[in-house]
């Protein structure tokens, strides 16, 4: 097994093909740990029939497509780069599933008709509805749910209001901007919220963003619900996340079922699999006692399936 | 000399340089998102408390002063904010010399209390103060103050004998921008700040600078002019580790008014220069665990010199004599702390450091002598919550001084947390405070001091024997906490119990010219018990209303007694603070309190018994924007409800009849954000 992935790994540097006459494409858009985590991930969640379909791992920077493209290929385009490298190539019939791609990158995509016509698409954000979900089952009492958005999350506030409004949260949002207002800003918004939800979006990926809201998080003592394990870490306290494992598990399904009798269109775009994780002192700090992760993802895991009825 | 100096804002034109030089942040362009964002590193938010707590949990009471506390209160100086905690005693030897104690208030200098800012101990071991008035921090870089109302040796070490006051200044991250402040009005109030913080890379600066000038008590020469700049900056070395460097610097003369023996000292002025250095390097090592490291200087340089006046003795008058009462102290201190969960039910912190503590006093203050004093410590405090409503927090601190030799300071608090945000808490400590240099080794006084026409004498004041021992105290706390969690009401009850035994005091053994009159000796000991309530509600419409009292019984249990009937602290005070909140543009504050009967510094006689005092402070302050400036304008009206004497030497002495009399007084605040 060890072995195996070792191989794969170097087969996925090198750029070299493992099947000549393989059907499934994997396009990685980097080299890196992030995307040999997917990697493992998609190989482990391929059904017998899609293994024998033979697969091709390159990483989109080093593939040169042959002139005639092979009939009924399945191209995994993994990340953006990957996704704006198959916009360039001649597909003939092939299908396109795009993965590990945030949500704001596949509108953009689309409206720059880089996206191919046959595709599937799997996000690598979370539904709305089950970060409102979690914030209800970790704070039952909850009543406003702030949230805080730069210009790319902004279009997620409708959406994200009537979630919360089935839940009979009030959305509290707040656009932010950077400059010396958002230390005022944010200490607003938690005082004016029994929790915050920080979701993905440029702005919050700047240092001193996310060093505000952290410490406005601590200091007005209201919890922060993040999009990532690294928020946990660096002091939310809690995150809702996809693994790059888990994502590669669904990719692998969704090719699965283009492999084999399924309704493919039917198929999600959120991933299926997800973590949660809790910073146990954080909550100490700011005086909430949660249940354990597992705990809160085993009701979220439920919560979801009474979605999906 | 009785005409104080003009304002001299040297320093304020480094804080403009600083914000001419101001770097800005870049301007961000839209791009589609990289799906490696989600994953990417997060720089982690470190905490400054030694395990950090819900007060729910922790094992002593814990008042917190929040922002909104300090610009409602209308204080204009960090001392004014302690008349609202419970216990807390503020008084002033002069306009300059403010002294902030906790259930005991015996003189000008309040040794008995620990005071950190960023986790910086400013507790001069020279006389054992604080020394409020050059502090090198300003109102607006204060984010919240931590006070920690009991013994917390354990956590803090020595000095940390009746409480613990922590002051937490704001990160650099959260002050981009250039702000200028100014506060005029009566008493010669006329000060002026400069606020400049940017960012350049990953690293986050804050510059202030400041002139804070007053003219003291009327009829006083007590008058004050300090500059004083700052700078913190935090370095971002990658998503797990922290640098942070701290650096202040203030200066300034200082009036000061003979209060001791007519004649003998003279009116004068006297020089302050303080600056301090403090660098800090945290590591997050994961979710449980995070280290740190600091390193600060601290320098203080008191220059007092003067001649004597034409004072009579014994048949006899002193000719001129140059007379040196200058002290400078220099604190060199190095720490280490990890901090670990070792199960998920036991968090750890421990750690330890040395320190050196290098003071020199003046020929008449300690016969221009240096002394040093080394310290190595080590903690250990653990926190233990098992399944269930129980929690336990057990700590330890061992300190080494050169001087004194080893003490242990320990601790074990258990808290039945029975539902949720609410506890009670049964603690027991003890502590000890080291004695200041000026107790441990002072030579106060005038060797052969030159007579009128001919010969010499000794004027001997105050000695200390350098066998002067440290002070104890075992504490006994028993608490109830409801924190607002489910309500918006925290309340926190607090009854007390604590054996106080070896203090430091003078006691006259001489007769001041063949020896002295006065040495510093473990001579006293006292019970100190009461009761203290804690209470914040916030209304509806975002109004909040803090109130605190205090019950303080001090029982003598000296041999012989310290006096007839001590009152070093006022039976009963309280303090109440209502603060609205106007659509956020206009905010008002309305703050009173009561300090109950209260003896005078030094002082036991029934004459010199202060009156109870009633104090209301009001606030008002508009936000607007002026040519497209943001700006606050404030107005604060200070003991609008009349005259009062406050804390200092009552002596009642027909030499010294010019009492600190607080009047009504108002000042004006206009502060303006120069970037729109």
């Amino acid at each position: 097994m060890l072995l195996r992935r070792v191989v794969l790994t170097m087969l996925l540097v090198l750029g070299v093909c493992a099947n000549a006459d393989a059907r499934l494409l994997l396009l990685a858009s980097q080299d890196s740990g992030l995307y040999r985590s997917f990697q493992q991930g998609f190989e482990a969640g391929l059904s017998p029939e899609s293994l024998d379909q033979g697969i091709t791992f390159t990483l989109a920077s080093d593939y040169r497509p042959a002139a005639q493209a092979n009939s009924g290929n399945i191209i995994i385009a993994a990340g953006l780069e990957a996704a704006k490298k198959v916009a360039s190539i001649n597909l003939g019939d092939s299908r396109v599933v795009y993965t590990m791609l945030p949500q704001s990158s596949y509108q953009w995509l689309r409206e720059n008709n880089l996206l191919v016509e046959k595709h599937q698409v799997l996000f690598v954000d979370q539904p709305l509805h089950r970060f409102v979900n979690l914030a209800q089952i970790a704070f039952p009492s909850i009543k406003t749910l702030g949230f805080m958005h730069g210009d790319v999350s902004a279009k997620h506030t409708e959406n994200l209001r009537q979630d919360a409004a089935r839940r009979k949260i009030q959305l509290n949002d707040v656009s932010l901007q950077p400059g010396r207002h958002l230390a005022k800003v944010l200490d607003k918004l938690m005082t004016g919220s029994d929790a915050v939800l920080a979701l993905p979006d440029p702005f919050l990926f700047n240092r001193r963003t996310v060093q505000s809201l952290l410490l406005a998080s601590l200091r007005r003592k209201t919890p922060l619900i993040a999009y990532s394990e690294s928020y946990v870490k660096a002091g939310a306290l809690l995150a809702l996340y996809s693994s790059p494992e888990q994502i590669g598990r669904h990719t692998a399904e969704l090719v699965n079922c283009l492999t084999e009798v399924c309704d493919a269109e039917n198929q999600k775009n959120h991933p299926k699999y997800f973590s949660v994780q809790v910073n146990n002192v954080v909550a100490r700090q700011l005086g909430f006692k949660l249940a354990p992760a597992y705990e809160l993802q085993l009701k979220l895991e439920s919560e979801d399936a009474r979605h999906a009825e | 000399m009785n005409t104080p100096p003009p304002f001299n804002y040297g320093l304020i034109g480094f804080g403009l340089f600083c914000s001419i030089s101001s770097l800005s942040v870049q301007a961000q362009t839209p791009q589609p998102l990289s799906e490696e964002a989600y994953w990417g590193e997060v720089p982690v938010v470190m905490s400054a408390t030694r395990i950090a707590q819900p007060v729910t949990d922790a094992p002593v009471a814990v008042t917190v002063i929040d922002r909104r506390m300090i610009d409602a209160s209308g204080a204009r100086e960090i001392p004014e904010l302690f008349r609202m905690v419970p216990g807390f005693i503020v008084g002033y030897h002069d306009g300059h010399t403010p002294s902030v104690s906790y259930h005991m208030s015996d003189e000008r200098y309040s040794r008995r209390l620990q005071v950190l800012v960023d986790g910086r101990s400013i507790y001069t071991t020279a006389i054992g103060a604080v020394p409020w008035a050059t502090l090198h921090i300003t109102m607006d870089d204060i984010e919240r103050i931590e006070v920690v109302r009991g013994p917390n040796s354990a956590s803090y070490g020595a000095n940390s004998f009746l409480a613990v006051i922590n002051i937490i200044t704001r990160e650099a991250v959260l002050d981009h921008g250039t702000s200028v402040k100014t506060n005029l009005g009566d008493d010669g109030v006329r000060e002026l700040f400069v606020r400049h913080g940017g960012g350049v890379g990953k690293l986050d600066y804050r510059v202030s600078a400041g002139f804070i000038g007053d003219d003291g008590f009327d009829n006083r020469l007590d008058y004050k002019r300090t500059q004083l700049a700052s700078l913190r900056a935090d370095y971002q070395l990658s998503s797990s580790d922290v640098i942070s460097f701290q650096g202040g610097v203030a200066t300034g003369p200082r009036g000061v008014e003979n209060r001791f023996i007519p004649d003998l000292s003279v009116d004068r002025e006297k020089e302050l220069l303080n600056h301090h250095e403090h660098i800090k390097w945290q590591r997050t090592l994961g979710l449980n665990e995070s280290l740190s490291v600091q390193f600060y200087h601290i320098y203080q340089r008191n220059f007092e010199t003067f001649y004597n006046g034409a004072y009579s003795i014994a048949g006899v008058t002193l000719a001129p004599n140059y007379l040196d009462f200058s002290r400078r102290t220099d604190r060199y201190d190095l720490e280490l702390q990890h901090n670990i969960n070792l199960a998920e039910t036991v968090r750890v912190a421990w750690g330890g450091g040395v320190r050196d503590d290098q003071v020199w006093g003046g020929e008449n203050l300690m016969g221009d002598e240096e002394i040093h004093n080394h310290l190595k410590h080590g903690f250990i405090n653990l926190e233990w919550a098992p399944e269930g409503d129980w929690l336990l927090n057990a700590g330890a601190m061992v300190e080494d001084y050169s001087t004194t030799g080893t003490e242990v300071s320990p601790r074990l608090g258990v808290n039945y947390r029975f539902s949720p945000g609410q506890s009670l808490r049964l603690t027991g400590s003890k502590a000890i405070r080291a004695p200041s240099m000026f107790e441990y080794a002072t030579d106060y006084g005038i060797y052969n001091a030159q007579l009128d026409p001919s010969g010499t004498m000794n004027l001997l004041f105050w000695k200390g024997t350098q066998q002067t021992e440290v002070e104890k105290v075992t504490s006994y706390e028993f608490g109830y906490h409801l924190a607002p969690i489910q309500g918006n009401m925290s309340l926190d009850v607090k009854l007390f119990h604590d054996e106080l035994t070896d203090l430091i005091f003078k006691v006259g053994t001489g007769n001041c010219i063949t020896s002295h009159c006065d040495t510093f000796l473990n001579s006293y000991a006292f019970t100190i018990q009461g009761a203290e309530l804690e209470a914040k509600f916030t209304f509806v419409d975002s109004s909040a209303l803090y109130f605190a009292y205090s019950y303080v019984d001090i029982k003598d249990n000296s041999n012989p007694p310290y006096g007839s009937d001590p009152l070093m602290a006022p039976e009963h005070s309280f303090s109440l603070l209502y603060m609205m909140d106007f659509n956020h543009e206009v905010t008002a504050g309305v703050g009173f309190y009561f300090t109950d009967w209260i003896q005078g510094w030094e002082a036991d006689e029934p004459e010199a018994m202060r009156a109870p005092v009633r104090r209301l402070d009001l606030k008002l302050a508009r936000q607007l924007d002026l040519f497209g400036y943001e700006t606050e304008l404030a107005l604060a009206a200070r003991n609008v409800l009349g005259k009062y004497e406050e804390m200092e030497v009552l002596s009642h002495d027909p030499s010294f009849p010019n009492l600190n009399e607080v009047d009504s007084s108002a000042y004006v605040t206009v502060r303006i954000q120069l970037d729109r």
